[in-house]
């Protein structure tokens, strides 16, 4: 079958691994980075997928897509979805089954995309980054997701695969890959391992016993919805506040640009107040004539986000109890995920665990692919002594069931079964002569079936009239060791049968897979043309902010005379405000600008002020420092 | 319906312990992802892990009681409506 790699598609990063003569290797990307931002960004004439599109995300807000992991399998009206949207900069749109659709503008007419394809467009990102590495053909996949993503959740994640044409061999669970991650190496007696992970947008927490290869997952809960960009949304909150109080009259939420710049900012406060007690947060120009220049403390941040943090230990809680374990029997409380870097979660779990030290011994941003690494390993069928009894026994997340008479959900498969699994049930009709039923089937916790989430109904009909009470329906629940589940229901004295797999508003047709294929090869040779013009536009945008940085020297500036300065400042000027005005230029146009600049005006100025030499000095430094600023500019 | 001292093929009086080794020793050799999915070892898999989490927790699996004492039907067994 090939190579078979494992990918986490992060709601903020996504990383891929292989498993490969006995060992793990993480793969960088064409950027030689080891995570890749989960973003794609529509330009004019091309698509951009990463590193690309994260760049120039505040230069093109309303075309630069992210979170998407936040959106697939929800319903429009979702009130998480609801909420999110008021915080990102692109359009999200109903359609017409109530599914959320991004909308974006290519080529100034309006494009729809469904989360599913969005994610396909960073699966294909990590496939061609396995691709370039490995020099061969990627066909197959282990994707992870959230261990608490439901039934809906799942199947998109899987289709968004079919739409990149891959075949995705295993959806598996976040914490559980984290978990052999950790127990892979490690030759220990039978021990308790609590998983705590921590994401960009999601957080899980799952206990397992790990007995010599045996990775037996006990339990699992989480939150779909709950991670480090909900401590931004915080810090953003808390700072647009400030700038509303300082200007009065200004609001930065009118402008998806202003939002953009103080997200990145905010993110990146916060991981600073990982290890600094405070930060100032400074964005010049967040809107005309506005500027923000603020300290934020560890205290504040910490503040802002106390409730979210007492949230985490409800999941870690509710584990314990549903394996009937106690505390004291948790060998380790492992950490996985970015957000876990943060002190204070430290603490708290440190003060849950009655003063366990919490293990930092994997790595908290890779540590989920090299596990769906070693599974892609398992189930590639690879012959290696490290993987040959390495087995994972993973669990349902939610309980699954139909609703019967009075509204009651009547469990079929309760939360924490180990799967694959199936289980029937036997039925029978309400009423006299009834020759047809309706099965709705929920998931979820709640003794009310309306107080769950409903996956779909499916109707069994044409068996004969009898007595109520007489027929005798046999529903089968079949939950895959994907975690996804389908339905059939026979009546048993006609043998009339009814197999449904549950079709429902969040699952796509296989007609809408096969025509998203087809869309998503399309912008394969677009893509190539895309990653040329973005590095000609970093070049240029280095080589400026390289001269700028020459001009503010004292010691330069002093030898100068002023019509040079001038000469320069207003040539760099020209450079950057053709470089700011939104329309995109081909990788020709930025690397034609940037000769001019060269050879023909800022270079030759320069040069005879002999910094030529000074520059080539400085150059490694300024470049890593330009190729940071416009990163963040 | 072979029972699920049976199923797990230890004998009567097993402990706790010995019950837990043997369902990760069978489940290393029946699951699916070992068997290149097939339906033989997703049928058996599915067995085991079904008759070891009534084990688990100290107890047959009540469905299975229910069934011998009722001859195969779910005394219990609800109503769908229409």
């Amino acid at each position: 079958m090939g190579p078979v790699v494992g990918v986490d598609l992060g709601t903020t990063y996504s990383c891929v691994a292989i498993f490969q003569n006995g060992a793990v290797e993480i793969i960088a990307n064409d950027q030689g980075n080891r995570v890749t931002p989960s973003y794609v960004a529509f330009t004019d004439s091309e698509r951009l997928v990463g590193d690309a599109a994260k760049t120039q995300a505040a230069l093109n807000p309303a075309n630069t897509i992210y979170d998407t992991k936040r959106l697939i399998g929800r319903q429009f009206t979702d009130p998480l979805v609801q909420k999110d949207m008021k915080l990102w900069p692109f359009k999200v749109v109903p359609d017409s089954s109530g599914k959320p659709l991004i909308q974006v503008t290519v080529d100034g007419a309006k494009k729809s995309l469904t989360p599913q394809e969005v994610s396909s467009m960073v699966l294909g990102k990590m496939r061609d980054t396995a691709e370039a590495y490995l020099g061969k053909e990627v066909k197959n996949m282990v994707v992870t997701v959230p261990a608490y993503f439901n039934d809906a959740q799942r199947q998109a994640t899987k289709d968004a695969g079919a739409i990149a044409g891959l075949n995705v061999l295993r959806i598996l669970n976040e914490p559980t890959a984290a978990a052999i991650a950790f127990g892979l190496d490690r030759s220990h007696a039978a021990e308790t391992v609590l998983v705590f992970d921590l994401g960009g947008g999601t957080f899980d927490v799952s206990l397992l016993s790990i007995d010599s290869g045996v990775f037996e997952v006990l339990a699992t809960a989480g939150d779909t919805h709950l991670g480090g960009e909900d401590l931004d949304a915080r810090l953003i909150q808390h700072l647009i506040g400030i700038v509303k109080k300082k200007y009065p009259g200004k609001d930065p939420t009118t402008s998806p640009a202003a939002v953009q710049k103080l997200r990145r900012e905010a993110e990146r406060a916060k991981r600073a107040l990982s290890t600094k007690t405070e930060v100032r947060v400074e964005i010049e120009g967040l809107l005309p004539g506005v500027d923000l220049s603020e300290m934020v403390t560890r205290a504040k941040f910490e503040e802002l986000c106390a409730d979210l943090f007492r949230q985490t230990l409800l999941p870690v809680e509710k584990v314990l109890e549903d394996a009937a374990i106690s505390k004291s029997d948790v060998s380790e409380v492992v950490l996985v995920g970015g957000s876990t870097r943060i002190p204070k979660v430290r603490s708290m779990l440190k003060r849950f665990f009655n003063g366990k030290e919490p293990n930092t011994s994997i790595n908290p941003d890779e540590a989920v692919a090299f596990g769906a690494a070693v599974q892609a390993g398992v189930l590639s069928g690879e012959r290696d002594k490290k993987i040959q009894d390495l087995l994972l026994l993973d669990v349902a997340p939610l309980t699954l069931g139909i609703e019967t008479t009075g509204g009651v959900m009547a469990a079929i498969i309760p939360r924490n079964t180990v799967i694959p699994t199936s289980k029937t049930k036997r039925y029978t009709t309400a009423e006299d002569g009834q020759v047809a039923v309706t099965n709705k089937v929920f998931e979820g916790e709640r003794p009310l079936s309306q107080d769950n989430r409903l996956l779909g109904t499916f109707e069994l009909s044409g068996f004969p009239a009898m007595p109520r009470g007489e027929a005798q329906i046999d529903v089968t629940f079949d939950l895959d060791a994907n975690g996804i589940l389908s339905v059939s229901a026979r009546e048993v004295t006609s043998g009339t049968e009814a197999k449904i797999t549950i079709q429902n508003a969040d699952r796509l047709s296989p007609e809408d897979v096969e025509r998203m294929v087809n869309e998503a090869a399309s912008y394969k040779d677009a893509d190539a043309q895309a990653l040329g013009r973005v590095e000609a536009r970093v070049r240029l945008e280095q080589y400026v902010h390289a001269c700028r940085k020459l001009l503010k020297d004292v010691e330069l500036r002093n030898r100068m005379l002023e019509e040079d300065v001038l000469s320069a400042t207003s040539d760099l000027d020209t450079v950057d405000a053709w470089l700011d005005d939104s329309g995109d230029h081909s990788a020709a146009e930025y690397d034609e600008r940037l000769a001019e600049l060269r050879d023909n005006s800022v270079g030759p100025v320069f040069e005879r002020y002999d910094v030529v030499g000074q520059l080539h000095r400085a150059r490694v430094g300024l470049l890593r420092v330009a190729a940071w600023r416009t990163v963040c500019a | 319906m072979p029972t699920f001292y049976e199923t797990l093929d230890v004998p009567t009086d097993a402990t706790t312990d010995q019950i837990k080794k043997q369902y990760k020793k069978l489940a290393l050799k029946w699951h699916p992802d070992k068997n290149g999915n097939s339906e033989d070892s997703q049928e058996r898999f599915k067995k085991i892990a079904q008759a070891y989490s009534g084990a688990d927790f100290g107890f047959l699996d009540a469905e299975a009681i229910f069934r011998e004492f009722f001859g195969g039907r779910d005394p219990f067994e609800t109503m769908l409506g229409g």
